[in-house]
C-alpha cells in the first residue's frame, strides 16, 4: 500500500490528498495501514474457521445497521457473496440453523452493550459446541467491526467540520 | 476465592479469562509471530494468550494499539489516555479503566480528574478542553455512536488541531475494540485465583 488514502476507509469517505484532513492523515499513514492489514485478517482471513468470509461480511453488515452506519453496512452486504448469508443481517430474521442463530444473537449482544452478562453468552456459544478459537475468532469480527466503524463515523464529522 | 472488581478503580486487577489462553509452548509459527509485539510492550500474559487464539487479527491489532497510544505528536499522551478512560467508563470496562486512569495519574501527577470521572456521570466538573475530549469519545462510544460535526467544533472551540482530534477519534474506537475483548472474553479479579 502506497498512500493511506487508498484504504478502504477513505476511499468509502471520498477523503484524498486534497482534503483539509489530508495532513492530519497522512502523519498516522501507518495506523491507516494497520486498520487495512486489520479488516482482511477480519473480513478475509486466511483460515476462515468457523466463519465464511461471506458470512463475516454479513455479520459486520448486521453490526453496522445497529450502529446506524449505512454506507459502511452496504459496503459490507456487497461483500456477501453467498445469497443465503443476508438472513444474517435481516432485521428482525434469525437463521433457521441454531448454531448461526445463537452466533446472531452475541453479535447483538456485544456490539450493542458489551457489558451485558459476558459469561452467559461464552456459556451459550460454548453449548453449541464452539471451541475457544472459534469463540475467538467471533470476537475479533465484533470488536474489529465496532472499531472501524466509529473511525469512518469520527472521520466523517471532522471532514463535515473542517 | 478472588472476588470480582465491580466498580471502577486505579488499582489495576487480574484479568481472569473465560476461555483457556493458548499455551506458549504448543504455538503455531504464526501464533508466536502475533506474540512477538503485546500490548504496550507489557509482558505476554493471559489476555494476549487468549486473543492469539486468532493471530491472524492479533497480529495487526497489537502494533495498531500500540501506534495509537504511544505515537509521538498528535495529541498529548495523558489525553490520549483520557479518551481511552472515556470510552472504557462508557462501556463499564472495569479492567480497562483502571490501566489507563492509572496511567493517566502517572502522566499528569494528580488523581483529581480520574476520581471526578469516576463520580460523576457526565464528568461535567472537568477543565473544558478535558471535557471536551470527555464528552467526544463517550458519544462516539455509544451504540449508535451520537457525535457529529458540532462536537468536532467543540474541540476546535478549545485549541485541539486536525491532528489531534484524529487521535481522539482512533483512541476512542480502538477501545471500543478493546473494551469488547476485555469485556466478553473475561472478568475483572482482585487477584490472580489460587489453583485448588
Amino acid at each position: 500500500m502506497n498512500s493511506p488514502f487508498d484504504t478502504t476507509l477513505l476511499k468509502l469517505l471520498d477523503i484524498d490528498e486534497s482534503s483539509p484532513l489530508a495532513s492530519a492523515i497522512s502523519g498516522r499513514t501507518n495506523l491507516f495501514e494497520l486498520t487495512e492489514a486489520s479488516y482482511m485478517a477480519a473480513i478475509f482471513p486466511d483460515d476462515p474457521g468457523i466463519l465464511s468470509h461471506s458470512q463475516r461480511a454479513a455479520l459486520a453488515t448486521r453490526i453496522c445497521l445497529i450502529n446506524d452506519e449505512s454506507l459502511l453496512a452496504d459496503h459490507y452486504k456487497d461483500l456477501v457473496s453467498e445469497p443465503e448469508d443476508s438472513v444474517l443481517y435481516a432485521q428482525n430474521s434469525t437463521s433457521e440453523d441454531n448454531v448461526m442463530a445463537t452466533i446472531v444473537d452475541h453479535v447483538d449482544t456485544n456490539s450493542r452493550n458489551p457489558k451485558h452478562h459476558p459469561e452467559d453468552q461464552i456459556q451459550k456459544l460454548k453449548a453449541i459446541g464452539l471451541t475457544d478459537t472459534q469463540i475467538v475468532s467471533i470476537f475479533a469480527v465484533i470488536a474489529f467491526v465496532s472499531y472501524q466503524l466509529r473511525v469512518l463515523k469520527g472521520l466523517r464529522a471532522m471532514k463535515e467540520a473542517l | 476465592m478472588s472476588s470480582k472488581i465491580k466498580s471502577f478503580t486505579t488499582t489495576v486487577p487480574f484479568w481472569n479469562p473465560f476461555v483457556t489462553p493458548i499455551e506458549l509452548q504448543k504455538a503455531s509459527e504464526l501464533q508466536l509471530e502475533a506474540l512477538q509485539t503485546t500490548p504496550s510492550n507489557t509482558q505476554v500474559g493471559e489476555y494476549v494468550l487468549v486473543l492469539a487464539h486468532d493471530p491472524e487479527t492479533l497480529k495487526h491489532r497489537t502494533p495498531l494499539f500500540n501506534g495509537i497510544m504511544y505515537s509521538r505528536g498528535g495529541l498529548s499522551r495523558a489525553e490520549t489516555e483520557l479518551s481511552a478512560v472515556a470510552t472504557s467508563v462508557t462501556n463499564e470496562c472495569i479492567y480497562c479503566t483502571a490501566v489507563h486512569a492509572s496511567r493517566y495519574n502517572d502522566l499528569t501527577k494528580t488523581t483529581q480528574d480520574m476520581a471526578t470521572i469516576f463520580s460523576e456521570p457526565d464528568s461535567s466538573s472537568l477543565e473544558e478542553r478535558k471535557h471536551s475530549i470527555y464528552d467526544f469519545s463517550h458519544k462516539l462510544s455509544l451504540s449508535p455512536p451520537e457525535i457529529c460535526s458540532d462536537d468536532v467544533t467543540k474541540l476546535t472551540q478549545q485549541g485541539l488541531e486536525s491532528d489531534e482530534i484524529l487521535d481522539v477519534v482512533l483512541s476512542s474506537a480502538i477501545f471500543a475494540w478493546a473494551n469488547r475483548l476485555m469485556l466478553g472474553l473475561g472478568e475483572p479479579l482482585e487477584s490472580r485465583p489460587q489453583l485448588s
